[in-house]
């Protein structure tokens, strides 16, 4: 962007091209947003201009905001072009608050951007210094603690963060600066306006401003139980480096989750980059854990993902989630004596790699049908909810008789087959299943599952059928699960019974 | 032969020092070749029969025990059982030259799924089965063979006798995606048995599981393509063959037990073994172990409601 000439963002407006955004040197100009490009170039034929691209604004604001991470996890955008960041509890770590003032807004320079900050008890108040208080040459303004109500008293009205036709009625009003609102018995501001709702909507906001309401604001992430970071002086670039760091970290926030005897589920490693951009790699975990060397294994693995760029100044690791670490899980065993660790471990590092939905067990789900009678879950998930539960190895039993003949296989749906059989409620006597045939030398059965009619109590054309399932076996020992869906008799026969392949025995 | 080397152990005054010496040394040998690090630097646990294993032997010791079929034809082949930190490769037979079918991989499979209900068999003893301590599982695949054959059910898992709550699936995207997958496994030393199911392992990957599956003496048993090439560094191969089943104790028109022919193809601790022809064996659901499938029980059923004395391999006593 040229600094040294005027310069304005436009956008396609109903009267032609009106003037979104401008530089310095336009504002000196007297070039405000608002008016239409071509007054402004009626006065100002050397005024250059491009589209206005609010979309691309609104996505690089938040990168920002992912970035401004660094100075306080509970942060966000504010409108169209600022930011906010909860910074309690975070001002020593840069050595105090003007020296942290300084360091966002020399960061912020050095990258290009024009910034105004400011710096107060309340959200409100700091939204309306940063906007409305910065003195002429300077990049900050901070109002000391305790003095909110003086420091924003000569402010403009229009820093509380009202509508407009709000602010224009303050001002019809002769309420001009915040100050003159102070003194205005509250009751009496609502008989001044002509709706209740406007006046509520100038106490709220001022409340907020002075800290006598509260303003919960959502933060951009979810803040993090307990998180530790590492500065550098120097940008890391080397993944030696990084991970050494990383290890520093986790061992750290590893002894602080062991104090409160706490584990993590949930880690994420955010590396803030020299150059404003910020990326980070998450692990979970099935059981918490406050293992060190187990939380840098998961990272460790996401390192090809980890894009240094121009350097890593700073390094972050949240418990992103914790929960409570049972005396049981501090070493990961099964028991006593045991040779086997707890697999959770495992599970963790291959999710890690594969993915949560890549490693399943499999748990009873409440049917008699045989593919929905067991569900396959994430291991991590099960292993998560049951190693929470207050039996210790909890185990949900399986609805199965002891002696069952079932495949160990079975199919994602039923294949359909192509069947012989004598008599038509007999067995087949062979059928064809991926175009080859096979002759049926010896058939156990029928077991007969009836279906779920409830289900379809509501769908008239759906009539529920019954199925008969048989165990046979082709000439060579294969055995095959198969089943007739329907009956010859008995039930709707408007369909023939049809045959399906549904499971391989093992 | 298990005795002689107890009584070495122990200290005896040994019968024949010189066979003893040689044994041990071979052992060492045998040890080393296969990369065991933490295995006693003598002879190994898997040394020692099952029977003899004395009650005060470390769990360490217990899960590195050899384990066996049940079936002392074949047993005799793999004198210290299946080695618990190794890789074992089971393959079905090819129907065709070119290819496989289901049947052919769920030979392979079903053998695979009984050898690991032997390993949790022999791993869990009574008493941790009383403290209800059961070992966990993995079985692992690429996505495509599971398309082709469906997903463990558990309800067959069950049947079969194996836990199903136990039991880990992991389905990858890449069989190379598997091999890492089962090798990360391997390393974990939280599994009783680790089950891999592949077209093929070249010669690096099937080196490394070999080499995790000895670390942590966590046995791996890779079922490959039936028609594929035979991979490197295991310590056994097995051809294994679905045969008819065995006659139904009730009813003669319905399947019976399980029976395989296996062969074993690689014995890489004993060469000698390799050569042996395949032998037919019968899986029991009740004692959950292989035993010789009983040719008398193999007549037809007319015969055997004739004769009305065959009892069939499954109820008979050993």
């Amino acid at each position: 962007m040229p600094s040294r000439q005027p310069f304005a963002l436009i956008e396609s407006g109903a009267h032609g091209f009106a003037i979104t955004a401008v530089n310095g040197e336009a504002a000196r100009l007297g070039i405000e947003p608002g008016i239409s490009l071509a007054d402004a170039r009626a006065a100002h034929p050397g005024l250059l201009s491009r589209p206005a691209e609010p979309e691309k604004d609104r996505i690089a604001l938040l990168k920002l905001a992912r970035w401004a991470g660094r100075y306080g996890p509970n942060r966000h955008v504010d409108g169209k072009d600022g930011l906010w960041i909860d910074i309690t509890g975070v001002a020593h770590l840069f050595g105090g608050e003007e020296a942290l003032l300084d360091d966002i807004v020399q960061r912020l320079q050095s990258f290009g951007i024009a910034v105004q900050a400011g710096l107060a008890d309340t959200l409100g108040a700091a939204h309306a210094l940063a906007r409305f208080g910065c003195p002429p040459g300077a990049a900050w303004v901070m109002s000391p603690i305790m003095e909110t109500r003086e420091a924003i008293a000569s402010l403009p009205v229009e820093a509380l963060r009202l509508d407009p036709s709000c602010v224009l009625l303050l001002k019809r009003l002769g309420l001009k600066r915040i100050g003159q609102l102070y003194d205005i018995p509250r009751d009496s501001v609502a008989r001044r306006f002509r709706s209740s709702d406007v006046a509520s909507a100038v106490l709220v906001r001022l409340d907020q401003a002075l800290g006598v309401a509260e303003e919960p604001r959502k933060p951009m992430q979810p803040l993090p139980v307990l998180s530790v970071t590492r500065a550098f002086a120097e940008p890391l670039i080397s993944s030696e480096a990084l991970e050494a760091f990383t290890g520093e970290l986790a061992a750290e926030l590893a002894a602080a989750l062991a104090e409160k005897d706490l584990g993590a589920r949930v880690l994420r490693l955010t590396f803030y980059r020299a150059d404003g951009t910020a990326g980070s790699i998450a692990a979970a975990m099935s059981t918490p854990s406050h293992d060190a060397r187990h939380m840098l294994a998961l990272l460790k693995e996401k390192f090809p993902d980890m894009d240094a760029g121009f350097g890593v100044d700073l390094l972050r690791l949240d418990a992103v989630r914790a929960g409570e670490s049972g005396a049981t899980q501090k070493r990961f065993t099964a028991g006593e004596g045991s040779p086997f660790r707890h697999p959770s471990e495992l599970i963790d590092r291959l999710v890690n790699r594969f993915g949560n939905a890549a490693i399943t067990v499999l748990r009873p789900n409440g049917s008699h049908i045989p593919e929905r009678a067991e569900v396959r879950l994430s291991a991590l998930d099960v292993l998560a909810a049951e190693s929470s539960s207050r039996v210790s190895s909890y185990a949900p039993p399986w609805p199965y008789p002891k002696r069952l003949e079932r495949p160990a296989f079975l199919l994602a749906r039923p294949e359909p087959i192509e069947v012989t059989a004598g008599v038509p409620a007999d067995p087949p006597k062979s059928f064809i299943w991926r175009r080859v045939e096979r002759r049926v030398v010896r058939a156990e059965g029928p077991e007969r599952i009836a279906s779920e009619w409830w289900l379809s109590l509501d769908d008239e054309k759906k009539k529920p059928r019954t199925r008969d399932y048989y165990r046979i076996e082709d000439q060579k020992g294969a055995l095959y699960w198969v089943f007739r869906h329907g009956l010859y008799e008995g039930e709707d026969t408007s369909e023939r019974p049809s045959w399906f392949l549904h499971g391989l025995f093992a | 032969m298990g005795e002689k080397h107890l009584s070495a152990e122990l200290g005896k005054p040994p019968g024949n020092v010189r066979e003893a010496v040689i044994e041990g040394l071979r052992s060492r040998i045998l040890s080393l070749e296969r990369h065991a690090p933490r295995r006693g630097a003598w002879a190994s646990a898997a040394q020692i029969p099952e029977s003899a294993a004395p009650s005060a032997a470390s769990q360490r010791g217990r899960q590195e025990l050899g384990w066996k079929l049940g079936c002392p034809a074949v047993d005799a082949l793999l004198p210290a059982g299946f080695e618990a930190g190794a890789l074992h490769e089971i393959k079905g037979a090819p129907s065709t030259k070119e290819g496989a079918s289901a049947a052919d991989w769920m030979s392979g499979i079903g053998f695979a799924v009984r050898l690991a209900i032997r390993r949790i068999d022999a791993l869990a003893g009574q008493e941790r089965k009383a403290r209800g301590e059961r070992p966990w599982l993995l079985w692992c695949w690429p996505r495509s063979l599971s398309a082709e054959f469906g997903v463990p059910s558990a309800a067959g898992l069950l049947g079969l006798g194996l836990d199903p709550s136990r039991l880990l699936i992991v389905e990858t995207g890449r069989a190379s995606e598997a091999l890492n997958a089962i090798e990360e496994s391997l390393r974990a030393q939280s599994l009783a048995v680790v089950i891999g199911v592949l077209d093929e392992a070249d010669l690096t990957p099937a080196r490394r599981l070999s080499l995790a599956a000895g670390e942590t003496a966590t046995p791996c048993l890779l079922v490959t393509h039936p028609a594929s090439e035979p991979a490197a560094a295991t310590a056994t191969r097995w051809r294994v063959k679905r045969q008819p089943t065995g006659p139904h104790v009730f009813d003669p028109r319905a399947p019976g037990a399980s029976r395989f022919s296996i062969a074993l193809e690689r014995c890489k601790a004993r060469p000698e073994s390799a050569a042996q022809p395949a032998v037919l064996v019968e899986w029991s659901d009740e004692t959950r172990r292989f035993d010789l499938a009983s040719v008398v029980a193999d007549l037809p059923a007319e015969t055997r409601r004739v004769g009305g004395g065959a009892i069939p391999a499954a109820v008979r006593p050993h």
